[in-house]
């Protein structure tokens, strides 16, 4: 008997390792973003600045630059990623689709629109902090905006389809795309460079405020999906099959859709629009160790914060002193990465 | 009590009758075969009673109450359903697949455990465990997916109610053998069962009543060998055939002219 099992007790087995590795991975990433810059640092100048940053004495250049500089910007890159991970994840579940991608109900563009319409209105009348915060809160607003448009449309008297919310994503995306570049088409030279390197993405803006919003979210967040991973397992049968199986379907997508949708659109508002973490990384995970939830979510958020942590590290390297925004440096992984995939998803089993 | 009761149930989800006037009562243990051309009605029965289209008019009770009265988990551990078609692409093991079946219960992981080794031993998935459900054949995923709903009311004792909508169309005549003892098993149980076959000696030789469909309204029901007659095929499939008693068994054997 135990010999049969093996393969099962293999994938669970293979489940609690990647945990195990992930967990372990992530801090030693999370030093390597500490250490690299423009300036690097070795250990023990790591070891003095935190404990310096710790004391609130700040004296000291590594200090400094590990307090004020790479600390906020490594931990904004581990939650965002994190966020991104596990919200790629139940995206890819809800829809049972897993080359969904959380950009697919609109949240993404949303904010991208809330975010060109804050920087060309708001204009010259807006500059350095408050400039970045109202640009935030704009794409939060117009994320949500567009999630709520989407959820709306997809709903009638007898329910929510899932696919015509891929539909309805896909129409609010081009809309809010169209808007965007009739926006564009207005703007100075000024706001449009504001506008496309903001679409880029980036961890430059990291501080500690954006830290503590990005902290409340997050843990909110990686709190609050797992909870519903059995729930996401019976989904992947299909709607009706969950709701035999004893689960409150429409309450379970409402507050998916409800999640992803605050996760992904305070991630866009931080940081801007990151590609390929919510699609690329969920889909490696389950090549993995399989579709199963309870795994797929912890593991997607870990391996979106290592990835995210790595690129942005990537980012302020490559080029240094200069930076690259990190979305170019997720997709420049991402894509070959995704592209391999697709090309060999018979090896593991998956179909559509 | 009676597992399940409709009175006169209607219904139009969609504007145009679907049913009409269809009254039925299943006792604990009672296996019902539905029967009748495709489009009549059988697919969206099951659906009526499992709840996935709503009820017109009449009334709809199961063990004694409406869909609504029920709490959704209860009722999970009562009612079983499989569909005709599953959507499952996700690369998920077997025994994860079967375990799902489980969900609405917290029985604990090893009574899952042994009720999953069991379903599986009655519909031959054992050996397939560790499969990925997306690499098998349509006739191994029918029979894990029946796993699966088998699970889910195993050991629940009277007061089960399993509904089956073509459970045998990709098994061979061997596994079809299985499963029809493995719904037979849970009969003697107490478990209630609605299954649409389209094979009418399966039916026959396994229901002890055959409600059989045309356009949305119950023809005939009864016992097979009452309801079965030349007459009723002529009239509802149009089509002749020869009634004949099976040389061996109590059941009547529909041969095609």
């Amino acid at each position: 008997m135990w010999i049969i099992n093996q393969a099962g007790h293999r994938r669970r087995a293979r489940a609690r390792l990647l945990l195990a590795a992930l967990a372990a991975a992530l801090p030693l990433c999370m030093l390597l973003g500490l250490a690299c810059g423009a300036v690097s640092l070795g250990p023990a100048e790591i070891v003095a600045g935190l404990q310096a940053s710790f004391a609130g004495d700040a004296a000291e250049q590594s200090a400094l630059i590990i307090g004020q500089i790479r600390l906020p910007r490594v931990l904004l890159a581990a939650l965002m990623g994190a966020i991104l991970g596990m919200s790629g994840a139940a995206t890819q579940g809800l829809f049972r689709n897993p080359l969904a991608d959380p950009s697919l109900i609109g949240v993404t563009a949303g904010a991208s629109l809330g975010a060109a319409l804050v920087i060309v209105l708001g204009g010259g009348l807006l500059q350095g902090y408050s400039a970045l915060s109202a640009v935030s809160v704009g794409a939060f607003a117009g994320g949500a905006l567009a999630v709520v448009f989407v959820y709306r449309l997809a709903t009638s008297s007898s329910g929510t389809s899932v696919a015509t919310m891929l539909l309805a994503g896909i129409a609010i995306t081009a809309l809010a795309g169209a808007l965007g570049s009739l926006l564009e088409f207005r703007a100075d030279n000024d706001m449009l460079r504001r506008i496309s390197l903001w679409k880029m993405g980036g961890m430059d803006g990291a501080n500690y405020p954006r830290l503590l919003v990005a902290s409340l979210v997050g843990a909110a967040l990686l709190l609050a999906l797992p909870r519903h991973a059995g729930t996401l397992n019976a989904l992947l049968l299909g709607e009706s099959e969950a709701r035999h199986l004893g689960i409150d379907v429409d309450r379970a997508r409402i507050a998916l859709i409800t999640w992803v949708a605050v996760g992904v659109g305070t991630s866009v508002a931080l940081v801007g629009t990151i590609a390929f973490v919510g699609l690329v990384v969920p889909h490696i995970v389950r090549m993995l160790v399989g579709p199963d939830h309870r795994v797929l979510l912890p593991a997607s958020a870990l391996a979106g914060a290592i990835l995210l942590v790595v690129a942005d590290t990537l980012a302020r390297i490559v080029l240094a002193p200069t930076e690259l925004p990190v979305g170019i440096i997720t997709a420049i992984i991402g894509v070959p990465f995704f592209i391999s995939l697709l090309r060999q998803r018979h090896h593991y089993g998956m179909q559509s | 009590m009676n597992v399940l009761v409709l009175d006169d149930a209607s219904a139009a989800p969609w504007g145009p009758p679907l049913l009409e006037h269809i009254s039925l009562a299943l006792e604990p243990g009672q296996i019902l075969g539905l029967a009748g051309p495709n489009g009549a009605g059988k697919s969206s029965l099951l659906r009526l009673i499992a709840g996935d289209i709503p009820l017109g008019a009449g009334q709809l009770l199961l063990g004694g109450r409406r869909h609504g009265q029920w709490q959704r988990r209860r009722l999970a551990r009562q009612l079983a359903y499989l569909p005709q078609l599953s959507l499952l692409n996700f690369p998920y093991t077997v025994e994860e697949v079967v375990a799902l079946g489980r969900i609405p219960h917290d029985t604990g992981a090893s009574v899952d455990r042994e009720i999953a080794s069991r379903v599986m031993a009655a519909t031959d998935t054992s050996h397939l465990r560790d499969r990925l459900y997306t690499r098998l054949s349509g006739g191994e995923r029918q029979r894990v997916q029946l796993a699966r709903v088998f699970s889910q009311i195993w050991d629940g004792g009277p007061g089960g109610l399993l509904l089956l909508d073509e459970p045998t169309t990709a098994l061979d005549l061997s596994h079809q053998q299985l499963v029809l003892d493995a719904v037979r098993h849970l009969a003697a149980g107490g478990c209630a069962v609605v299954l649409a076959i389209h094979d009418l000696n399966l039916v026959a030789g396994l229901a002890h009543r055959v409600a059989v469909l045309r356009q949305g309204s119950l023809a005939a029901c009864g016992a097979p060998s009452e309801v079965f007659t030349e007459q009723l095929f002529r009239d509802v499939f149009d089509i002749e055939v020869l009634i004949r008693p099976h040389p061996e068994r109590q059941q009547p054997l529909v041969i095609r002219r």
